[in-house]
């Protein structure tokens, strides 16, 4: 292991690079190898210049899938999408109605936890990424978010209550947490832990649609942690039946039923 | 150059109305786009719908997460419009290698099997669309690597497929292949510079000693 917790490689020399030369070109050299390969290509021109010359058709092998049709309305929904993320917006009103939610006493959320959940569902957090700390400025920031002007009309998608589910996370008989879904499309899963007295990667696993998925991994910190994930939009609303927190070890530390 | 997506922000889209038929270059397109040009946008999403549409499709193998994909790998492009690096590839491919990357991990999340690649080399040439010349030169270009492709050994061909549309490694490749190592990367070598040797001379790949 290195210094940054990541595996270590050797340097490789080039004649190991020019035999893998269509590998990297394709993109299909991972991990450790790929980081070493990569760095031998920055100080070595005719290594590079040996990917350089079969990169060209490597990608000219995705022009075989041909052109298709798309759906009908395709353009019109994405250019819509784009509108309404080009511009400045107060945050939806999803947004502004899980903060009735969240901060409500009934699940007796932080505000730093509430902020951080409605952060992710206001500015649209990456697949799997997690949210950092709350910060007595994000604390700020989310709550300047929620009390946004009224009258906004460009949700997403639903911004009813009904489109917010929240369970308590369940570790035995205590409650170890929140799980927040968003009855939206695509559905957004927000997870809030606390006191699993782990601190650990550990990864978020849904049943759905009678398949167990893993739809990502974050890291708890002395049993805390918070995190969202945007679910695919192949995924119908409802499918999502239950979410579990699941050790390095795969012991489910936690779950909620949806 | 900043953080396209701050400038997007700064400049949300100014609503104009697209040509039809744009005759910007994709470059100028992307760069527009990165100002927050809507036209520019508009004419980049019907240029370029098609071919991501299509290709997620060939990968996925389902029409309504084709077109999830397709979206997020558009939005993708949109996003980091300001960010790319005319030097590294063509917007084409750039593009489409997002998309392909999308899907990718689409499937290792739902821990799908990559469909059969004789699906991929059994699919249709380039179907019309509304830019003719250039059209022409990409019908020219599909029909030139799946010649190359379709003449390659048959295990050498696939091999080729896995990796590039289901981004499957050497050892993925000989797992699923049930074969040594070596032999599959022996296979992605030979095959891709068969390729690369068809398309430079705009012969069959069988013609060619890799």
């Amino acid at each position: 292991m290195n210094p940054d917790g990541g595996e270590s490689t050797r340097p490789l020399s080039c004649d190991e690079v020019r035999s893998r030369a269509a590998e990297i070109a394709l993109a299909i050299v991972g991990g450790p190898e790929r980081s070493a390969a990569l760095s031998h290509l920055d100080c070595c021109a005719a290594c590079r210049s040996a990917v350089d010359q079969l990169a060209p058709a490597a990608d000219t092998l995705l022009l075989m899938a041909g052109e298709v049709d798309p759906p009908v309305g395709f353009e019109v929904r994405l250019l819509e999408r784009l509108r309404r993320e080009s511009s400045p917006q107060p945050p939806p009103r999803l947004a502004l109605r899980a903060a009735a939610l969240l901060q409500s006493r009934k699940w007796r959320l932080s505000g730093a936890v509430a902020a951080a959940m409605l952060a992710a569902i206001g500015s649209g957090v990456a697949v799997g990424e997690a949210i950092a700390p709350a910060t007595p400025a994000a604390v700020q920031g989310g709550a300047g978010g929620v009390t946004g002007p009224r009258g906004y009309g460009g949700s997403s998608g639903g911004s009813g209550l009904a489109n917010v589910e929240v369970r308590a996370l369940r570790s035995g008989s205590q409650t170890a947490g929140e799980v927040l879904l968003t009855r939206t499309t695509p559905e957004w899963l927000l997870m809030s832990v606390r006191d699993l007295h782990v601190s650990a990667w550990v990864s978020c696993v849904v049943s759905v649609s009678g398949r167990v998925v893993s739809v990502g991994t974050f890291q708890l910190q002395d049993g805390q942690g918070t995190w969202s994930v945007r679910l695919p939009r192949s995924w119908a609303l409802g499918d999502v039946t239950d979410a579990r927190v699941v050790g390095p070890g795969g012991a489910v530390l936690a779950s909620a039923t949806l | 150059m900043g953080n396209p997506r701050a400038g997007l922000v700064r400049n949300s889209f100014v609503s104009t109305t697209a040509p039809a038929g744009d005759t910007r270059s994709d470059e100028a397109l992307l760069g527009a786009m990165a100002l927050g040009d809507e036209s520019a946008a508009v004419a980049f999403v019907r240029r370029y719908q098609r071919r991501v549409y299509g290709l997620a499709l060939a990968i996925v193998q389902d029409a309504r997460t084709a077109e999830d994909l397709s979206q997020e790998a558009l939005m993708r492009v949109w996003q980091h419009s300001g960010a790319y690096d005319v030097r590294r590839a063509s917007v084409s491919t750039w593009v489409l290698t997002i998309t392909r990357n999308l899907c990718i991990d689409f499937l290792r999340i739902r821990r799908a099997t990559p469909v059969d690649p004789e699906a991929l080399l059994a699919l249709g040439l380039v179907s019309p669309g509304p830019e003719p010349g250039e059209l022409a030169e990409r019908r020219d270009a599909a029909a030139a690597v799946r010649t190359a492709v379709a003449n390659l050994p048959p295990e050498q061909a696939r091999a080729l497929m896995l990796a590039a549309f289901y981004g499957l490694t050497a050892d993925e490749i000989s797992r699923r292949e049930s074969i040594p190592l070596g032999t599959a990367k022996t296979r992605i070598r030979a095959a891709l510079a068969k390729v690369r040797l068809a398309l430079a001379a705009g012969l069959p790949a069988e013609g060619v000693t890799a």
